[in-house]
């Protein structure tokens, strides 16, 4: 594959605008990346030019009529619709973006790590369950059926009750 | 005169020195317009409104950065606003379309309520690639200067250019050159 796919590959998979943004400062530079983007003629072609509008209309006097006092509105703290300063500033928007980019990434490893950690967790031995209860004062050394050591399950439940499961070992 | 002695003529009060800027960007802001909206009537509409705004506000105008991308930016803001109008008109009459009660909405014809024949290389982009592309091919602006109007990072204003430029290159190899407009 040319370098030049890898780097359309590598773009289409990029998760962020800001490497996105850095591939695509590559590919414009590269001639080999640049000849798959039109160039600024072909571009330009394909675009109506103010030269294309032909005779247009004198807005002059609606503009005049509209605004008498320039600056009267001064005294507003609020942004304007439509106007430059309208939207959302830059900066909250890139912390925005990064804050769910992050917290994103953090629920995912959550999910990641109790999943592995479930897969990897032994079933409880009856060695292990009788531990736990003997932290309560229950302790339980060994059970026997048929004259042979069994399988012991012992389980509490959240209202304090304690289930002993004994079942015969094969 | 210079432009910013304008401005600053229009700051004190002389109105009338505005006049020669309006003559001097409606062009390159129609075009602009028209190249993002596709349509000559919003188009005029808009740059109107632009030019009202920034005649209201030009004393919010930052004298050390470029008057025509301050144009340009507010011209943006307009259009995206206008964009959101029409989708919500044509929501509202896509419900009253389906209500029973209310006589069924019928599409204008477009024939005749747009007389723009536009181009269907551009029907592919966002407006916000459209802007990127035509501010970069027509106005000869850099990605740091994209993203300026656009107010973004300059990687995102990049990376509008860089979809723009690459769809529109598909369109033309799959052979749409020979599409009118106007």
């Amino acid at each position: 594959m040319k370098h030049s796919g890898i780097f359309e590959w590598m773009y289409r998979l990029a998760p962020v605008r800001a490497w996105k943004g850095r591939l695509a400062a590559h590919m414009e530079k590269c001639p080999d990346c640049a000849r798959r983007l039109a160039g600024r003629d072909e571009v330009r072609r394909v675009l109506i030019q103010a030269g294309d509008l032909g005779r247009l209309n004198d807005i002059w006097p609606i503009v005049r009529k509209a605004g008498p006092g320039i600056g009267r509105d001064r005294s507003m703290n609020g942004t304007v619709p439509g106007s430059a300063f309208s939207g959302r500033p830059r900066r909250l928007s890139l912390v925005f973006r990064w804050a769910s980019a992050l917290s994103g990434l953090a629920v995912v490893s959550f999910m990641l790590v109790g999943v592995v950690r479930y897969i990897q967790s032994p079933s409880p031995s009856p060695a292990v369950v009788s531990n736990i209860i003997e932290n309560d004062g229950f302790i339980l050394h060994s059970a026997r059926v048929d004259n042979r050591s069994a399988n012991t399950y012992i389980l509490q439940s959240n209202d304090g009750m304690i289930l002993v499961w004994v079942e015969k070992s094969l | 005169m210079d432009e910013k002695k304008r401005i600053a003529a229009c700051l004190c009060g002389d109105g009338e020195e505005f006049r020669p800027i309006v003559n001097q960007y409606q062009g390159p802001l129609t075009a602009l317009a028209v190249n993002m909206l596709g349509n000559r009537q919003d188009a005029e509409d808009v740059c109107q409104e632009t030019f009202v705004q920034a005649f209201l506000h030009l004393d919010r105008y930052d004298p050390s950065l470029s008057f025509r991308n301050w144009l340009y930016t507010i011209l943006y803001r307009r259009v995206l606003d206008l964009i959101k109008r029409k989708r919500r008109f044509r929501a509202f009459f896509a419900r009253a379309a389906a209500d029973p009660l209310r006589p069924p909405y019928t599409e204008p014809n477009k024939a005749t309520a747009d007389p723009t024949h536009f181009l269907k290389l551009l029907e592919n982009l966002s407006p916000r690639e459209r802007l990127a592309a035509a501010l970069w091919a027509n106005d000869g602006l850099t990605a740091v200067e994209i993203a300026g109007v656009l107010g973004c990072a300059a990687s995102t204003a990049r990376v509008y250019l860089f979809n723009a430029r690459k769809k529109i290159k598909a369109e033309l190899e799959k052979g749409h050159e020979t599409l009118g407009y106007l």
